[in-house]
């Protein structure tokens, strides 16, 4: 009884943790970049009563065992690095990754990640993003720079009015091999961890990389209607548990009640 | 299931019976709210529980009987649930994913791997996921993708890397549960067989075959049940208190 409580009681857990991550999936529905997460679940401890393949009574093998389960908990919350969707911004510093890839910035001296490629120029012409994180390799615009083009392959220029080049430099991207396991550090940014492994320098487009596009943003890879289905399931399975977590109060009423 | 053995012959058995019943109760609604929390689980079975009666020594006209639960895994088919992420997996038929643990081998229906920084295709926990009785090491593609053939094979490139194992037992519900979504083969289980009529499904997980309904119905059906065993307690009780004040009682 008091078992079928706390089992219960844990699904409720689990099912809060689930709306957690919902509702940050919905907050960042705009937000450049950004990449969904998702909660796991598994089953706890079991109580074994009665082990299958025991002997009964009369020496005969019990087929079935007797075990009785203690409930679920939270495993993982996994980010799923699917590709958003592409916004035509047509602004010069707007790239996006098409295809695996992280751009490099150094934000507090730490080598971070991120693939929300909204950049900026600072009042020493370097391109940041928008916290104001230079993006690696370092590049300074120079003075009478007309207009910033990067192509496909992240061979960034900056050319005068009449379209001479200026300065120019070979734009690396990174990939890990697994982005799941990277952590998030918020503001879009990813740190690198043991189990995400080292970063993987490269051209864009090349070994397994994706290439630049310009003037086009990297939407968030939240499905609002995946989420709010999901939404609607976790409150009934929320109301479910407690609902259980009801009955097994009142029958420890009942119980408590047959000494009048 | 302990069997009331040697009952006294004037011993009264009523009460007795009550306090058994309640105590089963107890122990379905144990299962059902197990079944219940576990609704988001990828790859749970949910357990039903069934009650066997045995008779008990002939000690007056009425033949006694005492019950013992008996708890079934129901192995039925989860609902698939797209998630289009490459490395959810989802079994389609009997079968179970092989799991390479600290403690040994262990099985699981949960398809919700992720690759490790080596490359190797891992559990939630990081235990390693067996193909052809190895662990499976999926190189980097190079844009085409890693794709699973609906017979177990991956393709990373369009070239055959690995296979991932499938395996099933003669009796599942010898299997031992031992929570973490994992399964204990036992003596009961018999030995793993590689499934014949398995399929796996990339990008898909198996949702927990908990049916809310049939769990809403059972609690309510278990709390009135409840109800009435403590009515029967209470009369059982009333009785006993008639006879001791009132029977016998002279003028």
């Amino acid at each position: 009884m008091i078992r079928g409580l706390w089992s219960a009681a844990s699904g409720m857990n689990s099912m809060q943790l689930n709306l957690d991550v919902i509702a940050n999936n919905l907050a960042n529905v705009n937000t450049v970049g950004f990449k969904r997460s998702r909660a796991d679940f598994e089953d706890l401890l079991y109580q074994t009563i009665r082990m299958p393949g025991t002997d009964n009574a009369d020496g005969t093998q019990v087929p079935t065992g007797m075990q009785i389960g203690m409930g679920s908990r939270p495993t993982a919350v996994q980010k799923i690095f699917t590709q958003g969707d592409y916004e035509n911004t047509g602004n010069e510093l707007d790239w996006a990754i098409e295809g695996r890839g992280f751009f490099k910035v150094i934000s507090n001296g730490e080598e971070l990640y991120t693939r929300a490629g909204a950049f900026k120029l600072d009042k020493d012409g370097f391109i940041v993003t928008s916290n104001g994180d230079r993006l690696q390799p370092e590049f300074a615009v120079p003075q009478g720079t007309q207009s910033i083009t990067i192509d496909s392959y992240g061979l960034l220029t900056a050319s005068d009015p009449s379209g001479n080049p200026l300065a120019s430099v070979q734009l690396t991207i990174y990939d890990f091999p697994n982005p799941a396991g990277l952590f998030s550090v918020g503001r879009n940014l990813f740190r690198p961890t043991l189990a995400s492994g080292d970063p993987i320098e490269g051209n864009p487009g090349t070994d397994n990389l994706g290439t630049i596009a310009q003037g086009f943003l990297e939407q968030s890879n939240v499905d609002v209607v995946k989420e709010m289905v999901s939404m609607i399931v976790t409150q009934r399975a929320y109301e479910l548990n407690s609902k259980t977590v009801q009955t097994a109060d009142e029958m420890l009423g009942i119980a408590n009640n047959l000494k009048r | 299931m302990k069997l009331i053995d040697g009952i006294h012959p004037y011993s009264r058995l009523g009460p007795m019976e009550s306090l058994e019943g309640a105590r089963m109760l107890e122990q379905k609604l144990s299962v059902l709210s197990n079944e219940v929390s576990n609704i988001k689980t990828p790859g749970f079975k949910r357990q039903r529980i069934t009650f066997e009666e045995y008779f008990l020594k002939q000690v007056d006209a009425t033949k006694r009987t005492a019950k013992g639960e008996v708890i079934k895994g129901d192995f039925s088919q989860g609902t698939l649930r797209e998630t289009r992420n490459p490395f959810d997996f989802a079994i389609e038929g009997e079968g179970f994913f092989v799991v390479q643990t600290p403690s040994g081998i262990r099985y699981t229906r949960a398809g919700n791997f992720s690759l490790n920084a080596q490359n190797q295709l891992v559990t939630q926990e990081g235990y390693l996921v067996l193909g052809d009785g190895a662990p499976i090491t999926l190189p980097d593609t190079t844009g085409k993708g890693i794709w699973l053939s609906s017979d177990g094979r991956f393709y990373v490139d369009e070239t055959d890397t690995a296979g991932i194992d499938i395996v099933t037992f003669k009796n599942l519900n010898g299997l031992k549960r031992l929570g973490g979504n994992l399964w204990e083969q036992t003596q009961a289980s018999g030995p793993p067989r590689p499934s014949e009529t398995a399929r796996v499904r990339q990008g898909f997980l198996e949702e927990s075959n908990t049916n809310p309904l049939e769990a809403m119905i059972n609690l309510v059906d278990l709390f009135r049940e409840y109800e009435a065993l403590q009515r029967t307690l209470k009369t059982q009780d009333e009785l006993d208190s008639k006879s001791a004040t009132e029977v016998g009682r002279v003028g």
